[in-house]
């Protein structure tokens, strides 16, 4: 409770100091951010692969690991502009049946088959 | 020294040679491959060494962990993308040298001063880490309790996104750490009733998706279609010249000396240390202006000092029980898996395991410098795979690695959900290792305070009685406030200095 409390009070230290000292643009200098190209104002990618993501889970157990993991997969290659849907439908379904069996039998994971059980 | 010979017989066995071959090649990899890094790697591998003795699993996972030191080079001199944070500073000049024509000899001094950071750096660690376990033996609760808080503390400082939201993020990671059931009463705790938070929240979904996720995410923003030149390097392009070895040397030495001293420092000093060692070599270099055109001092010092940092990093972590960085708790993380304590009784209960790990590093150390140049021309192809293609892959692999540890769905939305919120935090300027750290550190942490508590029936006085914690509380202290005090001091002479 106490740890909460703390938190919650270094929340609002943050918001003040933010609030009152409304940052200037300055570019930026850290080295370890400096990225490729990019539109960095540009939300719209990951937003969508954020949204695939969490609709994941719901479907991994009843859907089974293979049927819900090739959209994903397929989806995340076609955000990033890899192939067609086609191209990423087939790469996605390729990548995650060899995983399917190389971590299935080899690390006896217990993945669930879902519809294909 | 009998130790370090039994060491060597556990680590020379035929199956211990291979794991650490494989582990110094998959660590080399993710060196090499921006984006996964040796944290998910060994994240991703803990589910496949559950039949693994202790003793091989970790000499596998101590080789990812240097082997990542050693690739991030490859890809910060030959195209200018740092594979790991730690290489950043060797693309300054690491890059500049191969567009002159001197790709083959920076990547041969770069190699070679990894080999006898890392060296040198194994020699203090085999005779330190004895010294400080059988010194750490004398611990009680409080002192335990006050090396969490310093060490917190020191990471929140440096780890350079302002000490307020380094705070947040340490209460943050030490909030989640108090998930599940309570040690020491066994009262089941923020677990909303129900009993898959019971066990509370693993590290290994959270890190992967910190760190994995979160990059899969960054990298889904990035303008994937440009492409970058890669420098071809001829294998007989490799040696550097007679000046440029001359040139290397003291860099290299220096280098392995700050790089092992900043290790032993919590927070993210193998970046840190690559920092300092080219401030220095700038500083002191009687051709300051060769710099950030390729000079070879430039490559020498960051990447001893990064590999010498690595090693360091393995003193708080055998000796005291204690990661102060996100892979060595990963490292933390693989041996509880694998029913081994470390500690200061670990050296006692399990030599095998510790002086198997430290003498497996001497010999990978050699492997990658023997595998590593000749290899080149094999990483620079596996660089050559797309990023738009390789990150939809690591996401895959984090899915399937984090639930290959617990076959669990709640594992599964950790990770996810955390990677998200990794995502955003990093947008928003907040440096997520404290939050990682004081995960793990939490639970110990809480223990040893509510130990103390115990023994001093209620008393807080305990952590000022006993000398080790009271000098790291005012060390602690100190290291508050001097930023505060500095500031103040600056305004106050600002108008005269100026």
């Amino acid at each position: 409770m106490v740890m909460g409390f703390i938190v919650l009070g270094l929340c609002l230290a943050l918001f003040l100091k933010e609030f009152l000292q409304p940052q200037t643009q300055t570019p930026e200098t850290n080295p370890l951010k400096e990225r490729e190209g990019g539109d960095p104002g540009s939300l719209r990618k990951p937003l969508l692969l954020s949204a695939a993501i969490l609709v994941y889970p719901l479907a991994f157990t009843g859907v089974g690991f293979v049927l819900s993991t090739v959209p994903l997969i397929a989806v995340s290659l076609r955000i990033m502009e890899y192939r067609g849907w086609v191209g990423s439908f087939l790469i996605a379904a390729g990548v995650t049946v060899v995983a399917y069996f190389f971590f299935g039998s080899w690390l006896h994971v217990n993945f669930p088959r879902g519809y294909l059980g | 020294m009998e130790g370090l010979l039994q060491g060597f017989a556990v680590a020379l066995t035929p199956m211990n040679l291979l794991f650490g071959l494989l582990g110094a090649f998959l660590g080399t990899l993710v060196g090499v491959l921006p984006g996964l890094g040796p944290i998910g790697a060994m994240a991703l591998l803990l589910g496949a060494t559950y039949s693994l003795p202790p003793s091989t699993a970790l000499i596998m996972f101590a080789g990812i962990y240097y082997g990542s030191m050693y690739g991030g080079s490859t890809t910060s001199i030959l195209v200018n993308i740092p594979g790991e944070p730690s290489s950043v500073v060797t693309c300054i000049d690491g890059n500049k040298m191969a567009l002159k024509g001197r790709g083959g000899a920076a990547l041969f001094i770069a190699a070679i001063g990894s080999f006898i950071a890392g060296s040198i750096s194994l020699v203090i660690l085999t005779f330190l880490a004895p010294l400080l376990a059988e010194a750490a033996l004398k611990f009680g609760p409080p002192e335990y309790f006050a090396i969490a808080v310093f060490g917190l503390i020191v990471l929140s400082q440096l780890s350079g996104q302002g000490l307020l939201k380094s705070f947040l993020m340490v209460g943050v990671g030490l909030l989640l750490g108090t998930i599940g059931l309570d040690v020491i009463t066994g009262q089941p705790r923020l677990n909303f009733g129900t009993v898959k938070l019971q066990q509370g929240i693993d590290f290994v979904p959270i890190a992967m998706g910190l760190f994995g996720i979160a990059e899969v995410l960054e990298v889904a923003q990035e303008n994937l279609l440009g492409k970058k030149e890669i420098i071809r390097v001829r294998l007989r392009e490799l040696l550097p010249s007679r000046a440029e070895t001359k040139r290397s040397l003291g860099p290299t030495f220096r280098g392995t000396l700050i790089g092992f001293m900043t290790g032993l420092i919590p927070g993210p000093a193998a970046v840190i240390s690559t920092f300092l060692s080219y401030t220095l070599e700038r500083k002191i270099s009687k051709r300051q202006k060769e710099f950030g055109h390729g000079a070879p001092e430039g490559v020498a010092g960051p990447e001893s000092a990064n590999n010498a940092s690595a090693v360091g990093a393995f003193v708080p972590l055998l000796s005291l029980g204690i990661p102060f960085a996100p892979p060595t708790a990963l490292l933390l993380s693989a041996m509880m898996i694998h029913g081994v304590t470390p500690g200061p009784m670990l050296i006692k209960e399990h030599p095998e395991v510790f002086w198997g790990v430290i003498s497996s590093m001497y010999i990978g150390n050699l492997m990658l410098l023997v595998l590593n140049l000749p290899l080149v021309g094999l990483f620079i192809h596996i660089l050559r795979t797309p990023k738009n293609l390789l990150m939809p892959i690591i996401l895959l692999l984090c899915i399937v690695g984090v639930f290959a540890v617990n076959n669990s769905v709640v594992d599964l939305w950790i990770m996810l959900v955390s990677g998200i919120a990794g995502y955003f935090l990093r947008k928003a300027g907040f440096s997520v290792a404290p939050l990682v750290l004081a995960l793990v550190i939490g639970p110990m942490m809480e223990n040893s305070l509510r130990q103390s508590l115990m023994l001093s029936l209620g008393s807080f006085d305990i952590f000022l009685t006993q000398p080790l914690s009271r000098t790291l509380f005012i060390l602690a202290g100190i290291i508050i406030i001097s930023p505060f005090l500095w500031h103040l001091l600056k305004r106050i002479r600002g108008p005269h200095g100026a």
